[in-house]
């Protein structure tokens, strides 16, 4: 594996590789601090782009503009209240009030550090594990890809919007939209309705785009135009000796900090419960493990270290499922499955073997993303914050120029705007009536895995799906599933017999 | 989203499942055309399509039905709910019109545009703002696409090819 990381750090850092880095960096910071627009829309916007790079510029960029989004946020949130990214949140409860009492660059620092740091422990969680990872993977046969993709969607419909039912109705429609064009096995076009266009299938870039960006910015221009209350701005100086100041009190809380990114970790390691699950859970690991739980919502340091630190640990775990099985557990990483998928990437065994090189470009990026945005958001905290006052109506109109111009950019295809905006109005009303539009999305990405693997079976078990039930691994992963779309009727049972 | 939200809002639910159970049903007849392993995952998608949706049309019927009819309106709700469905088909009608323009005249007119036309009327700002972000915003996609990547947009600008 050492051999492995050399080269992998070596092409990151070869020809313009640095640059790309801190120019994704930039841009992840810029849409982490932008309100209204999360750094998976960022990632989405910039695909486009690097269709014609080779891979490992491309998966440099996108991991560096991952990277770069969360602590863009994390400036605003301390500095306005305004958590830049959703799981930025959990900040806004003790780095704003801190802010307030004139100790914003001592939130500021103990959030910069408790980020690049927990990112790092994330990241080397996430290399000792990748020798264990390609021996699981090896276990895995048709019947348990086929019962993990389907338990990465129950769990992402289950944990990511507040009515399960919505949920899996959003991943059975993803698994839906998957099926116009060729079959994997057969080489049959199916549902194409005579056309050419759908002959090849309906195109994942331009439903992405359309239920992410496009979607989000229509819904930024009509229900939220007014402008963040400048008033409610805390004092916005910021001082060398409290970044220090900050910086030391992770160390002094140490402690809480590895817990909390391991936390992040874990979490992150599960397709689904993504950064907002893993802040609010080890927010909450602070204020249950503190002594003194007074200062909690008022201004504790405690408060910003948690949340920042787990915030960035997960994105090492949530590498975990996606590099391994090829089942994304945040939109984030699915973009960079999409990506590895797009320039023909094989992940699972291929990647873990062969290409194992591939993943250290990756991780380099992101890595170095987390320090660099770190570094720059201590410089630039005061400038960025006011960033966040720019009218929402401003980033609709770049949003959705730019999404029509990346839907084109694709394959040239005029149907493929078309395609795009019929998705942003499906995304627009999945919004409106709180449909998660992540099982859609990861559900699309994961049919042609699924499809295979489920063929498979039944060309082992000769007709008979009797494969599924009979491998251990898989009968568990299929019980899950069952429990978790069970759950809307065994939840009011369990209630009903306790009352 | 207070404009889709009571009866309302459960109406708008069974609509989208009502579209969801259509479309998978659809697929469902349509997959006993192909062979039999075309056929075996589609049927299991469309199935989970199915269910799903029915289950959803089943809560939101209920929703709707459980839900009091909707208060009548203050003036101030209903001037908002108003302002939201006239800044709803603005953008609406904006975002196609401006898909005219990339038909005929290309991307880059489009952008230019578009912005102009939802910064200016939309959002009311100041024709200066709106002419730098709109000039902006179009000379950064020319160097972008046309510059750096090269790429040329062939499908588009029908009137000027």
């Amino acid at each position: 594996m050492t051999e492995a990381i050399l080269e992998g750090v070596g092409r990151a850092l070869a020809g313009p590789g640095p640059l790309i880095i801190l120019l994704g960096t930039v841009y992840g910071m810029l849409v982490g601090v932008l309100p209204g627009i999360s750094g998976a829309v960022g990632m989405i916007l910039i695909v486009p782009v690097t269709f014609a790079w080779p891979l490992d510029h491309a998966l440099l960029l996108f991991a560096a503009a991952w990277g770069g989004s969360s602590y863009g946020g994390a400036i605003t949130a301390i500095l306005i209240n305004i958590p830049g990214e959703s799981t930025n949140a959990m900040t806004t409860l003790d780095g704003y009030p801190m802010a307030k009492q004139g100790r914003a660059s001592e939130a500021l620092g103990a959030s910069a550090l408790a980020t690049a740091l927990g990112a790092t422990i994330g990241i080397v969680v996430l290399i000792a594990t990748i020798p264990v990872l390609r021996s699981v993977v090896l276990f895995f046969g048709p019947a348990e890809f086929f019962a993990l993709a389907l338990l990465g969607i129950a769990v992402i419909a289950f944990v990511s919007g507040e009515s399960v039912v919505k949920g899996l109705f959003s991943g059975a429609l993803g698994l839906l939209v998957g099926l116009h064009g060729f079959n994997p096995i057969t080489g049959v076009s199916r549902f194409d309705f005579g056309t050419l266009y759908l002959q090849d299938g309906i195109p994942l870039f331009p439903v992405f785009i359309g239920m992410f960006a496009m979607a989000q910015a229509i819904e930024l221009a009509v229900h939220h135009r007014t402008v963040i209350d400048v008033a409610e701005q805390a004092p916005m100086a910021v001082s060398f000796a409290g970044f220090v100041r900050g910086m030391r009190a992770v160390f002094t809380h140490f402690g809480l900090f590895v817990r909390s990114s391991i936390i992040g970790t874990i979490v992150g390691a599960i397709p689904g419960p993504g950064g907002a699950v893993a802040t609010f859970l080890a927010y909450g690991h602070a204020v249950a493990t503190a002594k003194d739980k007074s200062g909690f919502g008022k201004g504790d340091i405690r408060g910003v270290i948690a949340p920042e630190a787990s915030n960035d640990a997960k994105d090492g775990g949530s590498l975990m499922p996606t590099l391994a099985f090829g089942v994304p557990g945040t939109v984030a990483s699915g973009v960079m499955l999409l990506a590895l998928q797009f320039h023909g990437v094989r992940v699972g065994p291929e990647l873990l073997g062969p290409n194992l090189a591939l993943v250290f470009v990756l991780l380099t990026s992101l890595f170095a993303s987390n320090w660099i945005t770190s570094i720059i958001g201590l410089l630039l905290a005061r400038w960025l914050a006011k960033l966040s006052i720019v009218p929402t109506t401003m980033i609709s109109a770049v949003v959705i120029v730019t999404s029509v111009a990346g839907a084109l950019a694709t394959r040239g295809l005029f149907e493929d705007v078309l395609v795009m905006l019929a998705f942003g109005v499906v995304g627009y009303l999945f919004i409106l009536r709180k449909v998660p539009i992540v099982p859609m999305v990861i559900a699309l990405l994961l049919v042609k895995v699924l499809e295979t693997s489920l063929n498979q079976v039944l060309q082992i078990g000769d007709g008979s799906p009797a494969l599924l039930w009979t491998r251990p691994i898989s009968l568990v992963l299929l019980v899950a599933i069952a429990l978790i779309v069970a759950s809307p009727l065994i939840r009011p049972a369990l209630r009903s017999i306790r009352r | 989203m207070g404009f889709a939200a009571g009866r309302r809002g459960a109406l708008l639910d069974a609509a989208v499942a009502a579209a969801g159970l259509l479309y998978a049903s659809l697929l469902a007849v349509l997959s006993f055309g192909y062979t039999v392993e075309a056929r075996v995952f589609a049927l299991v998608a469309a199935a989970a399509g199915i269910v799903t949706a029915v289950v959803y049309l089943v809560a939101s019927v209920r929703e709707y039905r459980a839900t009091a009819p909707d208060a009548p309106q203050t003036e101030r709700e209903g001037a908002e709910r108003r302002g939201v469905w006239r800044r709803l088909l603005f953008v609406a009608a904006l975002i196609l019109g401006s898909i005219v323009v990339l038909y005929l005249f290309g991307v880059y007119a489009f952008g230019f545009a578009f912005a102009v036309a939802f910064l200016r009327f939309f959002a009311r700002h100041s024709w200066r703002t709106t002419l730098q972000l709109a000039i902006g915003l179009t000379a950064f996609d020319y160097v972008m696409f046309a510059m750096v990547f090269d790429l040329t947009f062939d499908a588009v600008g029908v009137l000027l090819q």
